[in-house]
């Protein structure tokens, strides 16, 4: 560990230049993933969404959601799912497709938003150094990335059921209608779009003001925004979390759906803490970053990748103790073999372990493994994809419904997404030092070890 | 546990400049006579866990039919008392295990005394599984041992026995992390004793020190050993709980199914803990005039920890409710309606105000650096963290599934006298605890003596004004 030399004010002072090579990818990464995309809505959906419609709907629905009081959900679902069906259209799909990538890219921006605020209110210093990337992340992405959910606040009819079906023919929606209505749930959206990047912004310019003027009062003055942000952020993250994705499946209900998300949020931010990183130092930048910092990114990774697993066997596993049959329903959605409809889906839950638990979980066990870029790439890479699988897994049973697919479609706008994020992150990573050269705790961060552990 | 720290941040140890003062403070206690304060409290709570003991005798002499529970309301005083020890004991583990993987130097002081707290809130959390079978000799049976009782056998499937497994490997761990943890300063004060010719104390002390040298091989192993001990007890901090919180979600009554329950129940002891360890501290570091270790800014941290547990039970009480009404279930909307202004409404609100709204005022600086209403608000959170289980027990229980089924419940004094009686016996235990063990870790808070000299090149390039 580098830590016994000192660096000096214009190795702190250095800018971030979007290199060529980097521009051109995030570029081509947008133009081909539009192309993808356009190309996998002229085929009409493509590779294994073409598989031939599922037989028999009506009997598996009715063996599968069968209730046996007055709870609505059975005939409901039957009397839609038939209809989703029919015009499970690819422009379902691109709306699926689009709520998904939006979401994830939301939850780096997010889980960013909540390394920055909850370090500075737990007083920390250690991550000082590198808290111009996450900041990057939440001012470069929040205000962009939010428009996906804008746009599609003018299709929620075309995904969201309860948006869809008119007052008077699903009981059970009805009753929910007080909060499941067009303009409560894109009023809640917007407040809480405001509340986040309000708050992101704010501390980027307090942060931003520290170095030119440097002092403690800009300082002083995060810790009350990160106080409060942190509070409303759980509220209206595990809010948001009801709103976007639980709600794809309105008869559906559980309470730990937000903690869940939230965990899952978690870990994605911290990869990509930790990529974003790893690529600068690569190029050149940032030398004084050491592998105490990554050791501690790859441990939040490893904590909460366990933290997720956690919340995944506490949703699942009483679900699947009690066998109440309105809670049920979403499992027998997901892992339910024998059901030709929902085959597809048992892959996705099944791997859903694998990826984003065990893979993370035997990957990053050891002190080395977080330490190592050839230890932790492979895991990385897993998570980018894991959490992506993840939310397809929440998302594609409530929406495209039947014979999920990846195909041209989730490959292109994955891709024109990813890209634009490279791009917009990187250029705000360019605004701004990559030191927060007058931050008080800088040099603690510097020279930071994590000692024995 | 980087080299250089900050000039702005605090010190964790105001007024002393050797080691030799630390060590004199903390064995203070242990190498005086007993005081008369110290004497009188000891008698009192050991009466007030007699007095608990004569009425477990009772109950297992007439039955549990001496307490209120009835048909419909199986569980009661005795399962709330339960949940409500376990959950104080989750603050010692946090502190130990948690806040050393997260480098928080403010554990060294308080870690020893809140491990204590954790190992007998635990013992007095296990009394109750026991006692309310009404046959304490048939305890046995909770483990999976092989018999001659025919095809009688535990149930793997149930989250019952996943607690008899739960609460019995924590309290395996907390007694060895805290014992561990203790033996360099046992040794200590042996070699004190031995120089102060106390050849008895010297012998009991030496013996419980395992024979400790200090040498450099004893040192590094005792670091490795805590360390995997800690990484051990991490996940305890979360398991504990939540398998306790699967005793009621693994089931289908409305108020007790819900998936948040795991982490809500974590949330909910790691907050009751504190809350205790609060009220512990305030009384410890007066009593033993240990301010210079147990400062200001450690009662702050601790304050604020439990606005952040606090908040999130809040968050975790909204969603429930708000939930229970998305649900669109009858089941789940009245259990909750009920819970809120039916029978028992003055617990539920009793539980929400103490824990969701007193927290709140640590907000504010002046509160949470003023030890008697710090100390008041503490008793108010171990007050409402009691009510938070009996809300969800009893409340969940006492509303049947049929009409002609639904009962109140109302406690006798004998189930009133044991929880009482508990309360006697973890304070007896950890009077004794306070007078005859270092109450605080001598040999980590040494590490915090000496905060390293500032490198006189950052000052010059930050130009920082220092105002600490």
């Amino acid at each position: 560990m580098g830590h016994t030399h000192h660096f000096t004010k214009e190795q702190l002072n250095e800018r971030f230049e979007m290199p060529g090579r980097l521009r051109n990818l995030a570029f081509g990464l947008i133009g081909t993933g539009l192309v993808l995309l356009l190309a996998g809505i002229f085929l009409g959906g493509s590779s294994s969404a073409e598989k031939p419609a599922a037989p028999a709907t009506e009997e598996h629905h009715s063996s599968v959601t069968h209730t046996p009081d007055a709870q609505p959900v059975s005939d409901t679902d039957e009397a839609h799912g038939e209809e989703a069906h029919e015009t499970a259209s690819v422009g379902k799909r691109v709306l699926a497709n689009l709520l998904l990538c939006s979401v994830y890219f939301l939850s780096i921006g997010m889980g960013a938003m909540f390394f920055l605020t909850v370090h500075r209110i737990g007083n920390a210093g250690w991550h000082t150094a590198i808290m111009r990337v996450p900041e990057a992340i939440t001012v470069g992405w929040l205000p962009v990335g939010v428009v996906g959910f804008a746009a599609m606040f003018f299709f929620l009819g075309n995904i969201y059921e309860w948006a869809h079906i008119p007052p008077g023919v699903d009981a059970l929606i009805d009753t929910k209608r007080a909060y499941l209505n067009e303009p409560f749930f894109i009023g809640r959206t917007l407040l809480f779009f405001a509340i986040w990047i309000g708050a992101a912004l704010l501390l980027r310019r307090l942060s931003l003001r520290q170095d030119e003027e440097g002092g403690l009062s800009h300082f002083k003055r995060s810790e009350g925004i990160s106080a409060a942000f942190v509070i409303l952020f759980a509220i209206s993250y595990s809010f948001f979390a009801f709103d976007w994705l639980k709600s794809l499946e309105p008869h559906w209900f559980s309470t730990i759906f937000g903690v869940q998300f939230f965990g899952g949020s978690m870990v994605i931010a911290n990869v990509t803490i930790y990529m974003i990183l790893r690529y600068l130092q690569k190029q050149g930048y940032m030398q004084y970053v050491n592998e105490a910092h990554y050791h501690d990114l790859g441990k939040y990774t490893f904590g909460f990748s366990i933290f997720w697993a956690y919340t995944w066997l506490a949703q699942f596993l009483l679900i699947w103790y009690s066998n109440i049959p309105e809670e049920g329903i979403y499992y027998v959605k997901r892992y339910r073999t024998e059901d030709h409809e929902y085959l597809g889906y048992a892959f996705f839950f099944f791997g859903n372990i694998l990826v984003n638990f065990l893979v993370p979980f035997l990957g990053l066990m050891t002190r080395d493994a977080k330490r190592k870029l050839a230890t932790f790439l492979p895991v990385a890479v897993v998570l980018i994809y894991g959490h992506w699988h993840d939310l397809f897994l929440m998302i594609m049973p409530g929406t495209v419904g039947q014979n999920p697919g990846i195909g041209l479609i989730e490959i292109g706008m994955f891709a024109a997404f990813a890209g634009l994020f490279i791009f917009l992150v990187f250029r705000a990573l360019g605004r701004a030092n990559l030191a927060p050269v007058q931050h008080p705790y800088l040099e603690e961060s510097l020279h930071h070890t994590t000692g024995p552990v | 546990m980087s080299h250089v720290v900050s000039p702005i941040r605090q010190k964790w140890i105001t007024n002393t400049e050797t080691y030799g003062q630390i060590t004199a403070d903390v064995c203070r206690p242990i190498e005086s006579k007993p005081s008369l304060p110290w004497l009188f409290w000891t008698a009192v709570s050991g009466l007030v866990m007699l007095m608990g003991f004569s009425l477990i005798a009772w109950t297992m002499w007439k039955g549990i039919g001496v307490w209120g529970v009835n048909w419909t309301v199986g569980w009661a005083f005795d399962i709330t008392n339960f949940v409500f020890w376990v959950g104080i004991g989750h603050a010692g583990t946090l502190i130990s295990a948690v806040l050393l993987l997260f480098r928080q130097p403010w554990r060294n002081s308080i870690n020893r005394a809140s491990e204590a707290m954790t190992i007998f809130a635990v013992l007095c959390a296990a009394l109750f599984p026991l006692l309310h079978m009404g046959r304490l000799w048939l305890g046995l049976w909770f483990l999976p041992l092989p018999n001659t009782r025919g095809s009688l056998w535990v149930n793997f499937n149930s989250p019952l026995l996943w607690d008899v497994f739960a609460i019995s490997t924590y309290l395996t761990v907390s007694l060895v992390f805290w014992y561990l943890g203790m033996i360099p300063d046992l040794a200590t004060i042996r070699d004190r004793m031995a120089r102060a010719g106390k050849k008895i104390s010297a012998k009991i002390y030496g013996v419980l020190a395992f024979g400790w040298e200090g040498s450099t091989r004893t040192w590094s192993r005792f670091e490795i050993i805590s360390l995997i001990l800690s990484g051990l007890a991490t996940p305890l901090v979360l398991s504990v709980h939540s398998i306790v919180s699967m005793d009621f979600a693994t089931s289908v009554i409305p108020g007790w199914h819900t998936t948040i329950f795991p982490p809500y129940f974590v949330a909910g002891a790691i907050f009751s803990g504190f809350g205790m360890v609060q009220t512990l501290m305030i009384v410890t570091r007066k009593i033993y005039k240990l301010e210079n270790y147990i400062t200001m800014d450690h009662m702050e941290s601790i304050a604020k920890i439990v606005i952040a547990t606090g908040s999130l039970v809040g968050l975790a009480y909204t969603t429930e409710f708000f939930v229970a009404w998305y649900s669109g279930s009858i089941w789940e909307r009245y259990a909750f309606i009920n819970r809120a202004f039916g029978p028992y409404w003055w617990s539920y609100w009793a539980m929400f105000t103490c824990n969701v709204v007193t927290p709140q005022l640590f907000w504010f600086r002046k509160i949470r650096t003023n030890m008697v209403l710090t100390f008041i608000i503490s008793l108010f959170i171990n007050v409402g963290m009691w009510f938070e289980r009996f809300v969800i027990i009893v409340t969940s229980l006492h509303r049947d599934f049929l009409p002609s089924s639904w009962a109140m419940y109302t406690p006798t004094y004998v189930e009133a006298g044991i929880f009482i009686g508990t309360f006697g016996m973890f304070m007896f235990f950890f009077f004794l605890f306070s007078k005859y063990l270092p109450v605080i870790n001598m040999f980590e808070v040494k590490t915090l003596l000496h905060h390293p000299k500032k490198p006189s090149h950052i000052e010059e390039r930050e130009g920082l004004k220092i105002n600490a």
